[in-house]
């Protein structure tokens, strides 16, 4: 499939999931997906113009100021507002929703926290272990370059061991590691992993839209994750 | 008027939770009816405009007060209403006797706006476009017309269309799509050169 129809292809689904959004029948996912495009998509609020426009008169209730576009100027008078939400009106269903959704999202913000953990253990056991490798790979390696690679560490004779190494390593990288950087690098990773699946979400609606109309409904709950 | 109240409801609730763009959409579907509205109180084809946008603005500014007693339509209507009488009482103009039942509105709004902004060379236009829709309509096979029929007609939803039609709802969900774009084809270009 060449580069030009496959775009085609995607955006006929994006086009058909508009027109399930309209009626109310799109998954959460598709919702997402076409409401994110709709706020910088001409083309794509000129289809929705036109289906609803279409509906209209096939009800027989379009009126004289068809061509007329207010969402433009709607949208624009209202970029700097936000909803005021009122949480004391919350019905028992959306109580249950925002505890899934708060629960889930903690299951992603310690998953995150984990695999921070366990990436910087694995380097930790990867640095050791390649200084217990070197005495081995001193041979194969270039001499010269070796020295200036093991410079920092000035390893002393007699005392070459996992113990002398983890000791210079501790004194020299653990003491350059702030608990703020830390805290920075479980940021940016907690992200990323967000990131990584909310594209799985979205390609997998995708997928499931080509393929049939109501498969991603099991993962529609997952994606207000990010909303909260 | 065919309404679709749980159609709205997801964009509604999704309003609530603070989305922005899902009120743009519920404005693109409800934005010609209630200019067909306020253009039944208010006689100046800009003030229509100026009157129905302000009736939106109030209406993001209080939606997280709707609670789903009635449909979002309705809702809206009430908001329009009041908001284009407040207008003419502000401009010192004579309010109607009697207030337009919501599900009289759009036989009303269609008089009234014929009254505002309909021109001979508007209303050819428009004949035009409702010829080719319908047109198109006649055209298409049998199972796409039916679909998008009992869902623009006849309000169903796309699970009652799937019983009727005895198919899956994904493919009630395709045909209705294919039959869009089918007339979406022809009335593009009508559209463009408009």
């Amino acid at each position: 499939m060449s580069e030009k129809s496959s775009h085609n292809h995607a955006e006929e689904r994006l086009r058909e999931s508009l027109s399930a959004a309209m009626d109310g029948e799109a998954s959460e996912l598709e919702m997402r997906r076409v409401l994110d495009r709709l706020g910088n998509d001409d083309e794509l609020r000129d289809t929705a113009r036109r289906y609803q426009m279409a509906g209209d008169m096939i009800r027989h209730e379009a009126t004289g100021f068809m061509s007329i576009d207010l969402s433009a100027g709607i949208r624009e008078q209202l970029k700097d507002e936000t909803v005021s939400t009122d949480t004391n009106h919350s019905t028992v269903s959306e109580k249950a929703d925002s505890k899934v959704v708060t629960l889930f999202n903690r299951f992603w913000e310690r998953t995150g926290q984990v695999a921070v953990a366990a990436s910087v253990t694995f380097a930790v056991i990867l640095g050791v272990k390649q200084y217990n490798a070197e005495p081995g790979a001193e041979y194969l390696a270039d001499a010269g370059s070796q020295s200036t690679l093991y410079q920092p560490f000035q390893v002393k004779p007699g005392g070459y061991g996992a113990s002398s190494i983890q000791a210079g390593y501790n004194s020299k990288q653990h003491s350059s590691i702030s608990s703020e950087q830390l805290a920075q690098a479980q940021d940016v990773a907690t992200r990323a992993i967000r990131e990584r699946f909310r594209a799985y979400a979205l390609q997998h609606a995708e997928l499931s839209t080509m393929y049939s109309g109501q498969a991603s409904l099991p993962f529609a709950r997952l994606t207000t994750f990010e909303t909260q | 008027m065919v309404e679709h109240p749980q159609s709205d409801q997801h964009l509604v609730e999704r309003v609530q939770k603070g989305d922005k763009q899902a009120f743009d959409l519920l404005v693109i579907k409800y934005q010609h009816r209630i200019l067909g509205l306020v253009g039944s109180y208010v006689s100046d084809y800009q003030e229509v405009q100026d009157v129905a946008q302000e009736a939106f603005i109030k209406a993001f500014r209080a939606i997280e007060k709707f609670r789903g007693d009635s449909s979002f339509y309705t809702w809206l209507y009430r908001i329009a209403v009041n908001t284009a009488k407040n207008h003419l009482v502000s401009k010192g103009r004579k309010l109607p006797e009697s207030d337009i039942d919501v599900h009289d509105a759009d036989f009303l709004d269609s008089a009234a706006s014929l009254r505002v902004v309909d021109t001979p060379e508007r209303n050819l236009y428009r004949d035009e476009i409702e010829r080719v829709i319908h047109d198109v309509i006649r055209r298409l096979p049998d199972e796409l017309r039916t679909a998008v029929m009992l869902r623009e007609f006849d309000g169903l939803s796309y699970d009652e269309i799937a019983n009727v039609m005895d198919c899956p709802v994904g493919t009630v969900r395709s045909r209705i799509f294919r039959a869009r774009e089918a007339i979406d084809k022809e009335v593009e270009p009508l559209l463009r050169r408009g």
